[in-house]
């Protein structure tokens, strides 16, 4: 087992380099010049070159990464072109307002999607199945752009309830929770639709099995067999969806920090590939990288534990 | 089961709470100034940035030697509190105020006048605005309140650039402390504000200067500020910018508003919105070095084609007015018979035109040459309200037979294809204050192939240019401008589209805030303002 | 999840069908895709305006008789603009799957097939998986030009990773079976195992996944569209017509709904029509 988590580190780094240098490519082979931004319109052809020069834009893409690779392999991720701050200063804390963003999501979808999950397949076929999943299907396929502009201008601007936008502090101060609803709401609500559904057919899936059918033969009273046993099993395919989510999440909070305002990754991400400022496109990736490897590992992980059937070679 | 009671509980009261609790407000900061925008600043270095956006907060952080009144004619004393020029124009020599300190403390003298200067100018600086200073030959702090500046040639726009927020004076030690997080992560100036916190891409924080007892003229409050802060929210959503000021009172006071909503907005008596003029020419520029273009006839044809009054009262809600030349009409130097020499809005001429450049009107009504089809791609960028105006000019275009693709980049991506000169027609925007910063810039050859990005030369428009930079003769100086101004709209190489409006619109407890119209900041130093309860 | 397929073909398809006929919400989904293929066809005829005219007296109203869904801010019949804009959806969803399933398919029968390119093409997966999807399309687009066809490319690419994996598996579980080993000793080509074995069994999932993948590459383009990096002006194209409409949902929020509810009807026929083909083409089959 642990030979297999070791590998599985190891086979990490490829993966992650992989990308880095995939990103760089494609960013530097593409027109765009962020010293032009920053010179503005009227500057002429030589102070906009020395301001290039200035940031090393003119050197050969290799030297570049290679001056890139090995900064960062030192900790120093660079700074950003625009705003001259560190990237990893940047990104860190874009990446944790995110965070925030997606885990308050998460959990709330969690918390609405699996027990409608559960509740419809425990009922399978009542009104309350059919009318869970057939909201859920409806909800699948709104966009979400339109719900978050719906949820914000119906809670916050009709009926006052809610903060309009912007990130309000710290997520342990009155502010901050109150600013985190509106967005957390419009990105998890699109997740629950999907969690409801996915529980539900995992679970029916999980019913269906043998030794469920052998528990109820043993004359297991049906909330048991469904808890213990089916529940368990089915959570496995729920958990890696979860984990494949995640990492989307982190670029599909895009439109949601968009309309609220939220500082997060996802905007930076994309202000940042609009604008070429290639270390922060840089450092985005390399988190979201880092981030997904590190969540399938954990889902796998999480797997094991949950079906000691599994056997790693 | 009594976990899962808890679990449901505890979501219901959480939910309760959120609901229930108070919902924080602008007012719930009092003497707060709240600015709404689309995008941020990234740097508040003067020497390290162009945009707009970092001008308006340097005039806050910052002071400069002088600085522009609200006529945009006027140069009034700031730092310097008088100056004078030697008879041959090339010795500039300002005295300066007393008792001005930093935001740190350290005394200001004539030395940080030299440093700030210096630094401007030093090509290892890279400033994106350096040219603003190229005739400028030496900077001498003769004594602690005195200095003198020393031009190549007599110049008639070295005040007006001292005046620009890139002229603002920065304190040697702060940067040398702080160096590359130098205006980011610290700001040291002499200015009314000081810099407090900056949340990138959320806010920015400035508090009051209580030492501030150096105001220019300018304004009628000379010492510190009213406001105790004021904080700049970074909205990119058109709507909720709209909310917060409507609604929300998460920001008093917005310049990025949708004309759209105008009309309504002036009607709510919880507002108010106040018009200026900014000068500004928002233009279609066209590559002379693309064949298509080249010719004269097609160029006219465009010009007579686009009913710039549309473009006004449709898209801008009138708030604007077409434009006829390349100088806006508010700037000392404008052409003044503009009229007589510019394209009226004719599609009869327009198609006369085209028909004596041999472009016959095709099958699907687009004119045809030899085969070719009369297609235009324009370049603009995506975003400030040039794909509106490209639809409306599109539909224009296609009356008179000639097709338009629109080719909508991000900023960072455009300049580069503008500079690769890769363009027939682009879609662009200025703010200037004098005619020079307009024609010198955009069509002196030697200022191909950027920013004269239109490939325009002609030398007996490059004489008069350069002459109106030394000349001091005021009647020359209008006959020079008139003159490049003639040529420039007899070329063709533009079609002006239209001289913007500006817009502030701000929650009506706010008072004393007076728009100012220099490089379209809108925001000058916030000294007079203060919020009524 | 693993495909619980059996051998030879014909039998899951014919009792498939009867399934699928009787689930009403799929044959409602595939009755409303029908009716919208129909329209993008004759959109010039169901169109009652032309959906690029600029008509600046008329912008911004409500449903009206001349206008059944109102106009935008330049005038156009925003109806029309939605009759177009459905071309512009479709072609998206089939061009932007078409590209991963074609690629994707290859490469997971190459990947599933030889060992020597299973790694490296995994390798290649993984690193694309490991981009959110939205910012590898927005890449995409940055590199090759905004424009709805590139945005059709971007969401294309994105999606291979998901249908490499799929085919891949599919080909995996195949390959060991008994019948295939039977047949490779009797000297069947690689090209004819999967002709007449991988590709059949794999059918199945990649039908599902196809379809609902169009749902998800209509809503990705109409993203992208909003972010301002898809159709160009004065295309209809559904998420640009919202993102013009975004600013003004205050006053005129019919600008922005309308387009959002055709990419809602779209969508869920997709999904309705994807569901209902996972149930009947096996009704143990999950994602």
């Amino acid at each position: 087992m642990r030979v297999y988590i070791a590998r599985r580190l190891l086979l990490t780094v490829p993966t992650i380099l992989g990308t880095s240098l995939l990103v760089f490519l494609i960013l530097h082979l593409v027109p765009g010049d962020p010293a032009s931004v920053i010179a503005g319109p009227t500057a002429p052809a030589d102070v906009v070159a020395n301001i290039r020069t200035q940031l090393g834009l003119d050197q050969p893409i290799l030297v570049q990464y290679w001056r890139y690779l090995s900064s960062a392999l030192h900790g120093d991720l660079g700074r950003s072109i625009l705003s001259r701050r560190q990237v990893s200063d940047e990104v860190a804390g874009a990446f944790l307002n995110t965070l925030e963003l997606v885990i308050a999501a998460r959990v709330w979808s969690l918390l609405i999607g699996i027990p409608i999950g559960v509740l419809a397949a425990a009922r399978r076929r009542s009104i309350f199945d059919k009318l869970s999943m057939v909201t859920a299907l409806l909800g699948l396929s709104l966009p979400i752009f339109w719900i978050g502009l719906m949820a914000m201008w119906l809670f916050a601007v009709k009926l006052g309830w809610l903060p309009i936008s912007g990130r309000g502090g710290p997520i342990w101060t009155g502010a901050g929770l109150l600013h985190l609803v509106l967005p957390a709401l419009t990105l998890g609500g699109v997740q629950v639709p999907a969690l409801a559904r996915l529980t539900r057919s995992s679970l029916l899936e999980a019913l269906s099995q043998d030794y469920v059918r052998t528990a109820r033969a043993k004359g297991l009273a049906e909330r048991l067999v469904v808890a213990k046993h089916a529940l368990k099993n089915a959570m496995l395919p729920v958990v890696t969806v979860i984990g494949l989510q995640f990492a989307g999440l982190l670029g599909g909070a895009v439109v949601t920090e968009t309309i609220f305002s939220w500082p997060g990754l996802g905007r930076l991400a994309v202000t940042a590939i609009l604008t070429r400022d290639f270390p922060i496109v840089q450092g985005t990736i390399l988190v979201s990288a880092v981030t997904f490897v590190t969540i399938n590992l954990l889902t796998d992980f999480l797997y094991a534990v949950l079906d000691p059937r599994i056997k790693y070679t | 089961m009594s976990s899962r009671t808890a679990w449901w509980t505890a979501l219901a009261v959480a939910l309760l709470l959120v609901i229930a609790g108070p919902r924080p407000t602008a007012h719930a900061q009092p003497n707060t100034l709240i600015i709404g925008q689309p995008t941020d600043a990234d740097s508040l270095d003067p020497h390290k940035v162009s945009a707009v956006i970092a001008v308006e907060r340097m005039y806050n952080l910052y002071d400069t030697l002088v600085n522009l009144d609200f006529d945009m004619q006027t140069i009034t004393p700031g730092l310097a509190e008088s100056w004078t020029i030697s008879p041959d124009g090339k010795l500039y020599t300002f005295k300066l105020k007393r008792g001005v300190k930093f935001h740190s403390g350290k005394p200001f003298t004539a030395q940080d006048v030299k440093y700030s200067f210096d630094r401007w100018r030093d090509p290892a600086t890279a400033s994106p605005t350096r040219s603003r200073v190229a005739e400028v030959e030496e900077v001498i702090a003769k004594d602690d309140q005195t200095v003198v500046i020393r031009t190549k040639d007599r110049s008639n726009y070295l005040l007006f650039n001292l005046a620009s927020g890139f002229a603002s004076i920065v304190n040697s030690e702060a940067i040398k402390q702080h160096g590359a997080n130098y205006g980011t992560l610290a700001v040291d100036g002499t200015g009314p504000f000081k810099f407090k916190e900056w949340v990138l891409r959320d806010r920015f924080v400035v508090e009051r200067n209580p030492e501030y007892r150096w105001g220019p003229p300018m304004f009628k409050n000379r010492g510190p500020a009213t406001l105790e802060r004021v904080v700049w929210r970074v909205i990119p959503e058109d709507a909720t910018r709209l909310f917060e000021l409507e609604q929300g009172g998460g920001i008093n006071v917005s310049r990025w508003i949708a004309f759209s909503e105008l009309p309504r907005l002036r009607k709510d008596p919880k507002l108010r919105v106040v018009d200026y003029k900014v000068g500004y020419v928002v233009y279609l520029g066209f590559n002379m070095n693309k064949e298509l273009v080249q010719d004269i006839h097609v160029r006219r044809a465009v010009n007579y084609a686009v009913k710039k009054d549309d473009i006004v009262n449709e898209i801008f809600y009138g708030v604007g007015t077409p434009a006829q030349g390349p100088v806006s009409p508010i700037v000392a130097g404008t052409l003044k018979d503009v009229g007589k020499v510019a394209y009226e809005y004719s599609p009869a001429k327009a198609r006369a035109q085209l028909d004596e450049a041999g472009w016959k009107p095709g099958p699907d009504g687009i004119r045809v040459k030899n085969g070719k089809r009369l297609v235009l791609p324009i370049h603009a960028i995506a975003g400030y309200g040039y794909p509106d105006t490209l639809t409306l000019i599109q539909a224009q275009l296609r009356e008179v037979g000639i097709d338009v693709e629109q080719v909508l980049l991000e900023e960072a991506a455009i300049w580069g294809r503008l500079a690769a000169g890769e363009h027939t027609v682009f879609a662009m925007g200025n703010p200037h204050s004098n005619p020079d910063e307009i024609l010198m810039f955009y069509f002196h050859s030697r200022n191909r192939p950027t920013p004269n990005r239109f490939g325009f030369s002609d030398p007996k428009v490059d004489a008069l240019l350069d002459e109106g930079r030394t000349n001091p003769d005021k009647k020359r100086l209008e006959e020079i401008y008139a003159e490049v101004q003639k040529k420039v709209i007899e070329s063709a190489v533009w079609v002006p589209l239209w001289h913007p409006g500006r817009v502030m619109i701000m929650n009506a407890h706010v008072t004393g805030l007076r728009p100012h119209a220099v490089y379209d900041v809108g925001y000058h130093k916030l000294v007079d303002v203060s919020i009524a309860p | 999840m693993a495909v619980t397929a059996e051998s030879p073909a014909a039998r899951p398809h014919s009792d498939a069908w009867g399934r699928l006929r009787r689930d009403g919400a799929s044959m409602a989904g595939a009755a409303c895709l029908a009716a919208l293929v129909l329209i993008a066809i004759f959109a010039p005829l169901v169109a009652p305006q032309d959906p690029i005219r600029v008509a600046m007296r008329e912008r911004l109203q409500t449903p009206s008789r001349a206008h059944w869904l109102g106009t935008d801010q330049f005038g156009r019949d925003i109806l029309s603009r939605i009759v177009y804009g459905t071309r512009v959806s479709l072609t998206v969803g089939l061009i932007a799957v078409g590209i991963g399933l074609g690629l994707g398919a290859t490469l997971g029968l190459v990947a599933g097939f030889s060992r020597r390119l299973d790694y490296p093409i995994i390798a290649v997966m993984d690193v694309l998986l490991s981009f959110p999807q939205i910012l590898l399309a927005i890449a995409i687009v940055a590199a090759l030009g905004p424009g709805i066809f590139n945005a059709m490319i971007a969401v294309g690419i994105g999606a291979v990773p998901g249908f490499t994996r799929i085919t891949r598996s599919s080909t995996l579980s195949i390959r060991e079976r008994d019948y295939v080993e039977a047949a490779r000793a009797l000297g069947a080509t690689s090209g004819r195992i999967i002709r007449r074995h991988v590709l059949p069994n794999a059918a199945a999932p990649l039908i599902v996944i196809s379809t609902l993948s169009m749902a998800g590459a209509i809503l990705a383009a109409a993203i992208l569209s909003f972010l301002g990096l898809g159709a160009r002006p004065p295309m209809a194209e559904w998420g640009a017509m919202a993102a013009e409409g975004r600013g003004l949902i205050a006053q005129y929020p019919h600008v922005a709904t309308f387009p959002s509810l055709a990419i809602f009807v779209v969508v869920l026929a997709f999904n309705l029509l994807g569901d209902g083909l996972r149930d009947a083409l096996d009704p143990q089959l999950e994602d």
